[in-house]
């Protein structure tokens, strides 16, 4: 095992006792390895920071996959509740008679995607930036005021993620798809999120065999999209 | 399932225990934050995500196997600290990151360190989801080689632990140029 190996470790904390403190002792004594093992601790905090980051991204896209049912105060949800069964009893009858059309698909599960993002958080910035601004137009539902502003600011991926988001809003599903589908081929994240809204622009767009494909690839895994898309492959 | 066992399956790197866990306690803590703090609804839901991580760390962590009172006790516990924390204006060094509230794991250490770790975080964006993923697994998620090799449907351990330090060393370009050799803390 090389010293690059054994900091690693070290700093991961699976070396064991001994080479610990041998590598403790050397560490006094050369400069480099003392240097070596702060930067290693260092990355580590980074990639903790990192992870950090992408669960609080999974916990935001949990809630953006909820229904407005289940974020409901507790006074309706008896009603919604029953109102759902008798919506959803309806739509088995309808389905079973005339089978899922795309529109309906699109329909039953496309909401606009709803973020927990900064700009609603913990007070308002009184000095809002470009991208803030078409942001809080997204969530205020302007979208053609956001998809004017987003289209103004800098390219990004977030940039782009809220650009397509304001397309599908404004039902212009062609352009969506193409940015949706551009974020998800460069593996941009949130990837479910992206995947689940390019499935179903395609739907809309009456691409079947690529939404089915998009569709798989989040029933595999575990996201906050996972029982909705298996839903929907089987009335597809 | 049992509390016990909802640690158990977050431990072994189960999301949907975890997600299980987030949406079943969510109503009751942000109407409790608001009704007892008087916590606006965002904030509430941001403390709710924060304590949530924050469990989720103790848990991978080693440092909650099991508990005594109820899952819900454990988080209101941990949320009303950072909401007294959030208060307090403690996190307003961090307000920034949406993720980087104090948490009940981490010792105060010196901003530069937590700014140059921040740094990193940046340049772990320029590594590709592919590396990101592995990396997080290890060292955030706290599952072995073994279990990477499982999840992300390496061929095997070797071939798993190999691609870890391939992402290891392209981190370490990225950000070695940047961090001077006086920035180390003993």
């Amino acid at each position: 095992m090389n010293y690059e190996e054994k900091i690693e470790d070290f700093v991961a904390g699976t070396l064991s006792e001994k080479e610990s403190g041998e590598l403790m002792e050397l560490a006094k004594v050369d400069r480099e390895i003392a240097y070596k093992i702060e930067l290693e601790k260092t990355l580590k905090k980074g990639i903790e920071n990192s992870g950090r980051s992408a669960l609080k991204k999974y916990l935001m896209e949990i809630d953006s996959a909820q229904t407005p049912i289940i974020r409901s105060s507790k006074t309706w949800r008896p009603a919604l509740v029953a109102a759902s069964a008798i919506v959803i009893a309806s739509l088995s009858v309808y389905l079973t008679m005339y089978g899922a059309s795309q529109a309906s698909l699109f329909k039953d599960f496309y909401e606009p995607y709803t973020s927990y993002a900064p700009i609603t958080k913990r007070g308002m910035a009184k000095d809002l930036s470009s991208f803030e601004l078409a942001q809080k137009a997204y969530e205020q539902g302007v979208y053609d005021k956001a998809l004017h502003l987003f289209n103004s600011v800098a390219k990004s991926d977030e940039r782009d993620f809220y650009l397509a988001h304001s397309y599908l809003a404004l039902k212009e599903y062609q352009k969506a798809a193409l940015i949706l589908g551009e974020l998800k081929a460069k593996e941009a994240v949130p990837q479910s999120t992206i995947t689940w809204y390019l499935a179903l622009a395609q739907i809309k767009l009456g691409e079947i065999e690529k939404a089915k494909e998009n569709l798989k690839y989040l029933r595999q895994r575990s996201n906050p999209y996972q029982e909705k898309a298996d839903e929907i492959l089987n009335r597809l | 399932m049992t509390k016990n066992s909802t640690l158990s399956l977050i431990q072994k790197g189960e999301k949907k225990a975890l997600e299980q866990l987030y949406i079943s306690h969510k109503s009751e803590f942000v109407q409790w934050l608001q009704g007892s703090y008087g916590a606006s609804e965002t904030e509430s839901i941001d403390i709710y995500q924060d304590t949530i991580i924050a469990m989720y760390e103790n848990i991978v962590r080693g440092k909650l196997k099991t508990l005594d009172s109820s899952i819900k006790t454990y988080l209101f516990a941990i949320g009303k600290n950072k909401y007294l924390s959030y208060q307090r204006g403690e996190s307003k060094k961090t307000e920034l990151s949406v993720i980087a509230l104090s948490l009940e794991t981490e010792d105060n250490e010196p901003t530069h360190e937590e700014e140059l770790s921040t740094h990193v975080a940046k340049k772990i964006e320029e590594l590709g989801t592919a590396c990101q993923k592995i990396l997080q697994l290890y060292y955030f998620d706290q599952l072995s080689i073994r279990e990477i090799a499982e999840k992300l449907g390496y061929k095997n351990e070797d071939t798993a632990k190999n691609q870890k330090y391939k992402c290891m060393q392209k981190l370490r370009k990225l950000v070695k140029p940047e961090i001077p050799k006086n920035s180390s803390t003993s």
